[in-house]
């Protein structure tokens, strides 16, 4: 009986406008705007300034893409690889059929799986030179060995030294 | 037995179809003998995905490599734990053993209401069939969804088993996220039932609580496993890497955190109806979202997909129907489902949860956001640092929500009372700042401040046991009190399990996240040559080799690690494994300390002949403390699930609680 009662009395409550519930929802209205607002352009904000273009090697010459934070997958190319104190300089290939094939600096770690014929995405600063694009890469990984992957593709393989 | 398995799986596609036909027009018309049929159907297509999933399992267990999927997956050399494993190694059988999970479900389910015909568990139950009849349907139409092909003449040999999977972690990693994503299916599956016949009592969410636990206990446990084999296996120095199938995998878990937290008040309170209402309905549909991520390779990941035009087009079509589907219920029945209480005051409890919903959904579409649509919309991608942009406010946001929550009163809070509530968490706050110093965490301000709301919120959980003790205790001591505090409830004192976890998960996050050190350096292999990482000295002793698992020949580098003072701490062996098939796979090995891992691993594959090594040391603070966080959230769950008798006995219980709190909010009014 109690809890029917109060029932009643809240759906009252609601409905009639008693002054101070409807001055609570609003508060509770502005309050959850303002958070709701603060994150919107928040998210937007930090999504525009952090975000990367993620672009194929095929699109990038030419592209307006100079100075600007790229994404690009391709597949190491062997025979331009090379390693030294400075780091990591190798082309990769585009992955969508194109000849294309853009040069990637990278001084950092790389992980096990990465070697010459292995897919790798590339995170950097796009430049153009005389001699052609290259990317200054800020992270570079290769795609996680998965069984879930659909048919054609096999995980890359490098063979141990 | 290919056949059988083909047939087994038509036969449940057209079992499940009946189902929700029958449960359909039952629940419509009322008509039990429709709604016990509809029940037959479910025992009827529970079977026929137990049968084949029995096909293919014993085709893993006896290795029949003309299993085209067997023979993708695995190899007779792999021992029975690990064949057993390749049933799920890849798309076909993961949805299989998703359609298993969710066909056991809803009989369990259906089962336990043969005696009662009730319409809104017939909803549920229709629900559930519809969705297994989707994914039967999938699986039957779609070639690279069915595990019943027959291999290629002439294919070779056996592809097998990923050797970075051998791993146990990743052998239970799949089946408990598909756990999870089966138990969100449920509280989906009783709101769109209460939905359509427009019953905004208690029923669906009593009925799809437990579930909705179950789902959360192994989801938290699915991503702890995941992150625990990124540590120690992918070795990339992290057990995080904001990588889109991840983050998947993550956004479903938020949410379905907030919907655990709005089922409770909703049952307990009959309050946050519509929230509840819309989590269920979001979180049901992220898991769809997760699959579509991760099965279509429609975004761009270190995780290798293929794509299929068939199956991204009816994912699709599926992730649209259902969101509009639940959109226009939930608009349908807005109004019935208003809270039973006005909202009194921003000073109160309720607000509390209203911000912990909002919270969790923002960090939701945060990270969605980031990882779906930003890609998608706008071909741009963003990294980890972007995602730490976001994770660090919203984390230590919803933990400082966990601290002051106990401080308010339901309804509203009276300024002395809260003054008064302050204490505890505020004397544990400063408590805990002699050891954050003395652990160095001052050097980054937002990291030590990260820190200090730690240790508030530990105050806050203990002020939570303190204030229902004290409110249990009545007439009786303290001690009486302090027990009925942990037992006479089982959601509370779950509760406070998982928060005290949430604690130590957040403090063990800022710690390994912001703290860490990380050094990378080239050795010389030979005795005595030392590398220096943080506070400690790593020197090699030199190399063996033995065989390992698979036919591989595993290759140890050793180094003795002593501390800054000279102390000899232990031994560490990162080694290298090199497989038949000439793949190879570094693992990284862990010195524990008490407060901190020291993580080594070589960045490339060595043998007894390399000259020398390149080594990276990670010094990871209080990383430790993500795991044992983790564990308490689980056993947090896993409390609160076990079982307690009737269903009438836990209302009973709710509506006691509820009393109780009417008590306390006069008491303190």
């Amino acid at each position: 009986m109690r809890h029917l009662s109060l029932h009643l009395v809240a759906n009252g409550l609601e409905h009639g406008g008693n002054g101070v519930n409807t001055k609570a929802r609003t508060r509770l209205l502005i309050a959850t705007g303002v958070i709701v607002a603060v994150f919107v352009v928040g998210v937007v904000y930090v999504v525009s300034r952090e975000g990367a273009y993620y672009r194929q090697v095929a699109e990038l010459a030419g592209g307006g893409y100079v100075g600007k934070n790229v994404k690009v997958g391709g597949r190491v190319l062997g025979d331009t690889l090379t390693h030294d104190d400075s780091g990591f300089v190798f082309d990769i290939q585009d992955l969508t059929g194109q000849a294309d094939t853009v040069k990637v600096e990278y001084d950092g770690q790389v992980p096990d799986t990465f070697g010459p014929g292995a897919d790798v995405v590339v995170l950097g600063t796009y430049s153009e030179s005389a001699a052609g694009g290259f990317i200054t890469a800020s992270q570079v990984q290769t795609k996680c060995p998965s069984k879930y992957e659909g048919a054609g593709t096999t995980p890359t393989a490098t063979p141990a030294p | 037995m290919l056949l059988l398995g083909r047939i087994a799986l038509a036969l449940g596609l057209v079992l499940a179809v009946a189902a929700a036909v029958f449960l359909a027009y039952g629940m419509k018309t009322s008509r039990r003998d429709f709604i016990r049929n509809g029940y037959y159907a479910t025992y009827g297509f529970a079977l026929a995905t137990v049968i084949a999933s029995v096909v293919l399992l014993q085709a893993f267990l006896r290795a029949d490599l003309g299993f085209a999927y067997v023979f993708e997956n695995s190899d007779p050399s792999l021992s029975t734990f690990y064949r057993i494993a390749g049933f799920w190694a890849g798309q076909e059988g993961s949805f299989l053993l998703w359609l298993l999970m969710l066909a056991v479900v809803a009989v369990v389910i259906a089962a336990a209401d043969l005696a009662r015909l009730r319409r809104l568990v017939a909803g549920a139950v229709m629900v559930l069939a519809a969705n297994v009849a989707l994914f039967a349907a999938l699986m039957v139409l779609d070639e690279g969804s069915n595990p019943f092909l027959a291999t290629p003449a002439g294919a070779g040999s056996p592809i097998g088993l990923n050797p970075l999977l051998l791993h146990p972690a990743m052998v239970l990693h799949p089946p408990a996220l598909f756990a999870g994503y089966v138990g969100f299916a449920v509280p989906f599956a009783f709101a769109v039932s209460a939905l359509l016949l427009g019953r905004a009592d208690r029923e669906w969410v009593v009925g799809a609580r437990r579930w909705a636990v179950g789902g959360w206990l192994m989801l938290s446990l699915g991503i702890g496993l995941g992150a625990w084999w990124a540590y120690v296996v992918l070795a990339f120095g992290g057990y995080w890497a904001w990588d889109p199938v991840e983050n998947t995998s993550l956004v479903p878990w938020l949410t379905g955190t907030a919907l655990l937290h709005a089922m409770t008040m909703y049952a307990r309170r009959g309050i946050f109806k519509r929230w509840a209402l819309g989590l269920a309905a979001a979180t049901f549909w992220l898991t769809l979202i997760a699959t579509w991520t991760t099965r279509t390779g429609v975004i761009q990941s270190v995780h290798a997909f293929g794509q299929r035009p068939l199956l991204v087009w009816f994912l699709t079509a599926v992730i649209v129907g259902v969101a509009v589907f639940s959109a226009v219920l939930i608009a349908w029945r807005w109004r019935r489902f208003a809270s039973e209480h006005a909202f009194e005051s921003l000073a109160s409890r309720e607000f509390i949860y209203h911000l912990m919903n909002l919270t969790f959904t923002m960090f939701a579409l945060a990270i969605g956001f980031s990882t779906v649509l930003v890609p998608l919309l706008f071909e741009r991608t963003v990294g980890p640092s972007t995602y730490d942009l976001f994770a660090q406010p919203l984390g230590i946001a919803t933990l400082a929500l966990v601290a002051v929550c106990p401080l308010f009163a339901w309804r509203r809070t009276l300024g002395t009372a809260l003054r008064r509530s302050m204490v505890v968490p505020l004397a544990s706050a400063a408590a805990f700042v002699p050891l954050w110093l003395l652990l160095g965490f001052q050097s980054n301000v937002w990291g030590f401040a990260g820190f200090v709301v730690c240790g508030f919120a530990f105050g806050g959980v203990v002020q939570f046991v303190l204030v229902s003790a004290r409110r249990a205790a009545g007439g009786r001591s303290r001690a009486a009190g302090l027990r009925r505090a942990f037992f006479g409830s089982r959601t509370r004192s779950a509760g406070y399990i998982a928060h005290l976890g949430m604690v130590l998960v957040v403090a063990g996050l800022l710690g390994s996240a912001v703290y860490n050190v990380e050094t990378s350096a080239t050795v010389a292999a030979e005795q005595g040559a030392t590398v220096q990482a943080g506070d400690y000295t790593l020197m090699f002793t030199g190399m063996r080799s033995e065989p390992g698992a698979q036919g591989s020949l595993r290759t140890f580098a050793a180094f003795d690690v002593f501390s800054a003072a000279g102390d000899r701490v232990g031994a560490v062996e990162p080694h290298t494994d090199v497989y038949p098939t000439g793949m190879s796979a570094v693992r990284a090995v862990i010195l524990g300390r008490p407060f901190e891992d020291v993580f080594v691993v070589t960045d490339q594959g060595f043998n007894e002949s390399s000259p020398e090594l390149s080594v990276r040391v990670v010094v990871f603070p209080l990383i430790r403390w993500v795991w044992i966080g983790s564990i308490l959230l689980c056993v947090g769950a896993a409390v609160s699930l076990w079982p307690r008798g009737q269903q009438q006995e836990q209302e009973a219980r709710d509506a006691a609680a509820a009393r109780e709190d009417g008590r306390l909010e006069r008491a303190t009014a």
